[in-house]
């Protein structure tokens, strides 16, 4: 179920710590992050701290969730009702790859959660969701391209979306680890997303 | 595209002959080239009058010593992670004192670092059998990767710890960089072996069109490996995308 995080209030003191947790995590990991930094950052005490998140795979799983609400793909995607499916595809895509510190921590986040073996059955639930979530909202976007007439494929646009989506996450790491720029990633996107566009 | 220094490619041309055997010897023979490329920390660009007088060429204890010390945390790296490698398990498994561990590596993440960098410069890409046609070679490459090849998935837990790690240590990029240009080198080979026809559109579009599948590789393989998606998804995935690619050239590949 797609939730516009952001529309609703003001931030609660619980996003506030998540927003602070999520530069924390994006600055030293996950493996080295420390709690009294993102307290410190947030401007509450650790007894609140502790209070939304008893515990770091608490605070962990909330960061996830944070992250995966305001993945970029996700919520440019059917904001420009103007361009066409395939234009709007393409421009929420590129978006994930954004050297600017809230983009790329996102990513981080969703890097650092998903690299490896998820050992948190919890956190690996969460995933397994919003994974499910952006394959899904991808399809939608494939299916508004295939409406209009931007798009054509002769695969199944859910297969085209898992594709897209698994491609961005390659990209993804490759763009994090320092190896290549956000250009690069956009320009390799660009190599997959021209066999689907109609001329 | 890439950031690797122009000699990696060459490097990784070595690989794949020696991997060809399918010996033993290939082993051996990658260790002598780390060794004499890249020392353990990666500093490729570096010259040779700044290495250190004790690197002589005949080996003392102090390097056997180091190599065990390095040996014994690239195996925990493999089978464990970077989480797995600390100072304590990498000093008891290669028995020696924690003292002496220190010795030759300032710290934790020293060990780290050179453990990943000997671990991705023994990254062996297994070449797909010469006598399968191009689109066949391509399609085996490409497909050993999602979750069926038990060393393939061993190899690229290492490599995809060290894309994490990286995220946070520069020092990490240059073996990392190594690793990814013959990953996609090689790649670009069999694309341009199986599709002739990509490159007189556009001299770029092979190794373009094996940057974008070495990507979406990487990508299914960390569903897979999560246990996100099911290898036989991952897998129907990938030759939906191979497919796309070898359809360009249908008519002349074999």
């Amino acid at each position: 179920m797609p939730t516009d995080a952001k529309a609703q209030k003001p931030a609660s003191k619980r996003d506030r710590i998540l927003a602070a947790a999520a530069q924390v995590i994006g600055e030293r990991g996950l493996d080295a992050f420390v709690v009294k930094d993102i307290t410190a950052r947030a401007g509450v005490t650790s007894q609140l701290t502790y209070y939304h998140f008893p515990n770091r795979q608490a605070l962990v799983r909330g960061v996830f969730q944070y992250a995966a609400e305001r993945a970029p793909s996700v919520n440019l995607l059917h904001r420009d009702r103007e361009a066409s499916g395939y234009e709007a595809l393409r421009g929420a895509l590129h978006a994930e790859f954004d050297d600017s510190p809230e983009v790329r921590d996102l990513n981080l986040i969703w890097n650092e959660v998903t690299a490896l073996p998820i050992e948190d059955p919890e956190l690996a639930e969460a995933v397994r969701r919003a994974t499910e979530r952006w394959n899904e909202q991808v399809t939608i976007g494939i299916l508004r391209g295939l409406a209009d007439g931007s798009i054509e494929t002769a695969a199944a646009p859910q297969a085209v979306a898992e594709l897209l989506t698994a491609l961005v996450e390659g990209l993804s790491q490759r763009w994090l680890a320092g190896l290549i720029g956000p250009d690069d990633a956009r320009r390799t996107l660009d190599v997959v997303l021209s066999t689907i566009r109609r001329a | 595209m890439n950031s690797g220094p122009a000699s990696g490619t060459l490097f990784f041309e070595d690989m794949f002959e020696t991997t060809e055997r399918g010996d033993g010897a290939h082993t051996r023979h990658a260790a002598a080239i780390s060794a004499r490329r890249i020392g353990f920390v990666p500093a490729p660009q570096q010259p040779s009058t700044a290495s250190k007088p004790e690197q002589a060429p005949k080996p003392s204890k102090a390097a056997s010593t180091r190599a065990a010390i390095l040996g014994a945390a690239t195996e925990l790296l493999s089978e464990h992670g970077v989480r797995g490698v600390t100072v304590e398990a990498v000093a008891e498994s290669a028995d020696v004192s924690l003292g002496l561990l220190y010795y030759h590596f300032e710290n934790r993440q020293d060990l780290v670092r050179a453990a990943l960098a000997e671990a991705l410069d023994h990254y062996a890409y297994r070449r797909p059998p010469q006598e399968l046609p191009p689109a066949e070679r391509l399609r085996t490459a490409l497909s050993q990767h999602i979750g069926v090849d038990a060393e393939a998935a061993r190899q690229d837990r290492v490599y995809a710890e060290a894309m994490r790690a990286a995220a946070f240590d520069p020092a990490i990029r240059p073996a990392l960089a190594r690793t990814l240009e013959g990953w996609n080198g090689g790649m670009t080979r069999l694309v341009t072996a199986a599709v002739p026809q990509l490159a007189e559109t556009h001299p770029e579009a092979p190794a373009e069109t094996a940057t974008a599948l070495t990507a979406l590789v990487d990508g299914l393989q960390q569903r897979v490996r999560s246990s996100l998606l099911p290898a036989e998804r991952g897998l129907e995935l990938l030759a939906l995308a191979t497919g796309a690619v070898l359809a360009d050239g249908a008519t002349d590949a074999d």
